[in-house]
């Protein structure tokens, strides 16, 4: 379970996260939305420790990740914008390290499985420059689920996959949340959101601008058509010019 | 090209702004205060007459003098020997000194692909004047002339061994674009001058050797006989005539001492090495070798080695496959940060690295027991020995396999599960480890050069054999090298934790010169100060219990106790250490990189 209150991250002066406030209940995919600078990667980063929130409280599996980071942070898997690993590590060091930094005691034969299923079984010696920029991704995944985590936090998580790597990923998601794990996913590929997540989240300038299930979503919009595509409300709300045509 | 020198001024201007942005920060503006100060008081010892004991102004000048020939000669001598081995080796790529951003903006555009190259020579300009300017000032003796004077011919000749390095370098990716032929004759143009080369200083080794006196100690007259320039023109001519246009390149430099050379002299050598340059240049601006592919290799491998932190790696299967220790998925989660970090260094194992340095000390030590070694063989490892030790704080700042490599992978290492303290210690023992072993090889050496050379006079009635002596000695030294290296690595990540825009983040060579600078003069304060604070009450605490066992207690001090006086020596230091990590902890926990790393700055 992830549940945000009053989110605010400022960087000299300038609030990047204003007061952002949400939940994501155990087995739950919500997806986080919003144009450049809307603020989503610096909530991921907020979210996963890497930058301290200016003020606001963050519980990760029911632990506040600034008063019990420890515990918070070992229920969390993080999988960032870009694929960001050790270079002079190899495929299955990566295995490795992240199954004690996690204390996995199954991390071998789970770490098999997991690059097994990512298509990096062969590649266990590879170094993270030797493998293209959508297996560095897999191998990202795969470090992120390694410990089961409770709460799963995807920035991008497309990027750089080709189309079966895609659909395996997408299965990934939807798999871990139904293991019962709280999935956030921040993207920019509306198609991807509108399949796998349950509710959205639209943020604008660090502040929330709509949230609910997509039923919901079309039924905050004003004169928002019933059968209106995500991202025809996505552009109404952020304000940007939605045109008809392809 | 003026369009290329007004993005050169851009950039360098750039780069100013940043750095007097970052003085927004008041722990960036303190720091430049406490580095310009210990650099102003750094330099003043060279500059200034008399400053802390500085030099007086030409106190070794007569000597200089008299052995000026001398020095010329030699300097000439192994500057021929580098160029014609350098020479002879075939290999060399085309690269220019350009970034990736660089190469992709300026090859499409309508620019002269000569005046590309003249930009890529410029563009390393700032950092040669800088480097010229502090070794000039550092060698000036606070006179105006004599620095003026260093600065132009050390800033000359370094600029002419930039420029013969890219020509080099052209000149052998040349060789691959032309027909065999004509690639063979240049070739053998080449072999046929470093043949030449080699004759000649085979011919003067011949001559020099023949008439030396025997070695009585004297180096300095030793090495003047053998190097006399008026004896080897007469049993040398070979050698002379090609030293002659060497000696007048490195006389400049050499001579920047010496007062009574007169300025027609003076200028003809200046004059000389302007024109070297001049035509270097033209070489390298003219060449027709394709430069493109081979810069842009160069600028991406610089780029992955900089965004990453860690050179790409080349490396045979059962390499890959081996650590410095095995990491079971149960235990401490910090452990598993000093296992990567020891793999940045070496993925040897760690007991079979200890294993094979203790073997080596045995066997060196029983070979120089056994069979007595000349004098000068143990005095060139004792100097060795002495060089390693010196050397060991400078290899804690070139090693980076610690929080300066982990700053760039936030997004990874953030997110783990391990505690500020613990994690602080994590990153800072593998570089300890590291440096520990260098201290330890120096020690190993020193130990083996002293067993060869047998004990001095003042050994002479040690309660204890001298083996045994020189053991404790060596086993002191590691025990107080241990605390010490681990102080050195906690300042170096407390500082780079503090003022991460100015470390030198990744190993990206080179890169950031006022990064370097920085983290150099931040950590050469913080060590000084710490090694003294931490050191000096061990000391005074070692001396008042070595004065209580022989004043009141009347027991008389055994070489058995130097461990012993060792260990009390660093008990305040591990105090400081564990405090220090400590402060590391709170610090990382605390630590904010939004602003100063990562990419996605406010409102990502």
């Amino acid at each position: 379970m992830i549940d945000v209150r009053d989110l605010v991250k400022a960087y000299d002066g300038l609030r990047a996260v204003d007061g952002l406030s949400f939940r994501v209940e155990a087995g739950q995919i919500l997806g986080l939305l919003g144009p450049n600078g809307a603020g989503k990667t610096t909530t991921l980063r907020c979210l996963s420790g890497i930058v301290p929130p200016t003020s606001g409280t963050i519980a990760l599996g029911g632990f506040d990740l600034l008063k019990q980071p420890i515990e918070a942070k070992q229920r969390l898997g993080f999988v960032p914008d870009a694929p960001h690993l050790f270079e002079h590590l190899t495929v299955q060091d990566h295995v490795a390290l992240i199954a004690r930094v996690y204390g996995v005691r199954d991390g071998a034969a789970r770490g098999d499985a997991l690059l097994e299923q990512a298509g990096l079984a062969g590649r266990r010696l590879a170094f993270p420059s030797e493998l293209s920029r959508g297996m560095q991704q897999k191998l990202v995944v795969a470090c992120a689920l390694l410990h089961r985590p409770e709460v799963l936090v995807l920035d991008e998580p497309l990027t750089g996959l080709d189309p079966a790597a895609m659909r395996t990923m997408k299965r990934t998601i939807l798999e871990t949340a139904e293991g019962g794990a709280a999935v956030l996913l921040s993207s920019h590929l509306l198609s991807l959101v509108e399949e796998v997540c349950d509710r959205v989240l639209i943020i604008n300038h660090g502040r929330t601008v709509l949230r609910g299930t997509f039923p919901e979503i079309r039924a905050q919009v004003p004169n928002a058509a019933a059968d209106a595509s995500l991202e025809a409300l996505f552009l109404k709300v952020t304000g940007a010019e939605w045109d008809e045509s392809p | 090209m003026t369009v290329l020198l007004h993005l050169m001024w851009r950039l360098l201007r750039g780069r100013a702004v940043r750095w007097i942005r970052l003085l927004r920060q008041p722990k960036y503006w303190l720091g430049t205060l406490v580095g310009c100060l210990a650099a102003g008081a750094w330099i003043a010892t060279f500059a200034v007459p008399g400053f802390r004991g500085g030099r007086p102004p030409s106190a070794g000048a007569p000597m200089v003098d008299q052995l000026l020939p001398v020095v010329e000669t030699g300097a000439a001598i192994v500057l021929l020997i580098v160029l014609a081995l350098w020479w002879l080796w075939p290999f060399g790529r085309a690269t220019l000194d350009l970034t990736e951003t660089e190469l992709h903006v300026l090859l499409p555009a309508p620019l002269r692909r000569r005046d590309i190259a003249q930009y890529a020579l410029l563009r390393v300009q700032p950092g040669i004047l800088l480097g010229s300017a502090i070794f000039g000032f550092v060698a000036s003796d606070g006179s105006p002339a004599r620095f003026a004077w260093r600065f132009v011919s050390i800033w000359l000749l370094l600029t002419l061994w930039h420029l013969h390095a890219r020509a080099r370098g052209l000149w052998i990716a040349r060789l691959v674009e032309l027909p065999r032929g004509a690639a063979w004759r240049r070739r053998a143009a080449v072999l046929v001058g470093v043949c030449v080369a080699g004759i000649a200083i085979g011919e003067g080794v011949v001559a020099a050797t023949g008439r030396l006196p025997d070695w009585t100690g004297d180096s300095l007259g030793w090495i003047a006989e053998a190097l006399d320039p008026d004896r080897l023109r007469v049993e040398a001519p070979a050698l002379t005539v090609l030293l002659e246009p060497l000696r007048w390149t490195v006389a400049p430099v050499v001579a920047g001492v010496v007062t009574d050379i007169p300025v027609v002299v003076r200028l003809g050598w200046l004059v000389w090495l302007v024109l070297l340059v001049v035509l270097h240049n033209e070489w390298v601006v003219r060449s027709r070798a394709r430069f493109e592919d081979a810069s842009l290799a160069r600028a991406r491998r610089l780029a992955v080695q900089e965004a990453t932190g860690a050179p790409p790696v080349r490396m045979a299967s059962w390499r890959r496959a081996s650590a410095p220790f095995g990491l079971p998925a149960a235990g401490r989660p910090e452990v598993a940060v000093i296992w990567k970090h020891l793999m940045l260094t070496a993925r040897a194992p760690l007991l079979l690295v200890v294993g094979a340095g203790m073997a080596a000390l045995v066997t060196g030590a029983a070979a120089v027991t056994l069979v007595a070694i000349p004098r000068w063989l143990a005095g060139m490892m004792a100097l060795a020995g002495v060089v390693g030790l010196a050397m060991a704080p400078m290899a804690a700042v070139g090693r980076r396999n610690d929080l300066r490599s982990d700053l760039l992978r936030l997004d990874l290492v953030r997110p783990w599960p391990i505690g500020g303290g613990s994690l602080f210690l994590a990153q800072v023992i593998p570089p300890a480890v590291t440096l520990f072993l260098h201290v330890a090889a120096a020690g190993g050496l020193l130990f083996v050069a002293a067993l060869a050379t047998g004990p001095p006079a003042a050994a002479v009635g040690l309660d204890a054999p001298y083996p045994v002596v020189l053991l404790l000695g060596l086993a002191t030294l590691l025990m107080t090298a241990a605390p010490a290296a681990l102080l050195v690595t906690t300042l170096h990540n407390l500082a780079t934790l503090t003022w991460p825009s100015w470390m030198q983040l990744g190993a990206r060579p080179g890169a950031g010169s006022a990064a370097r600078a920085g983290q150099t003069l931040l950590t050469g304060v913080g060590v000084a100060l710490a090694l003294s604070v931490g050191l000096l009450p061990g000391a005074l605490l070692a001396t008042v219990g070595l004065i209580a066992q022989m004043r009141w207690l009347g027991m008389p001090f055994t070489v058995w106790e130097l461990p012993l006086v060792g260990g009390i020596a660093v008990l305040p230091l591990a105090i400081l250490i564990r405090l220090l990590v400590r402060a590391g902890g709170i610090l990382w926990d605390r630590f904010d990189p939004s602003a100063e790393l990562l990419s996605a700055g406010p409102g990502a």
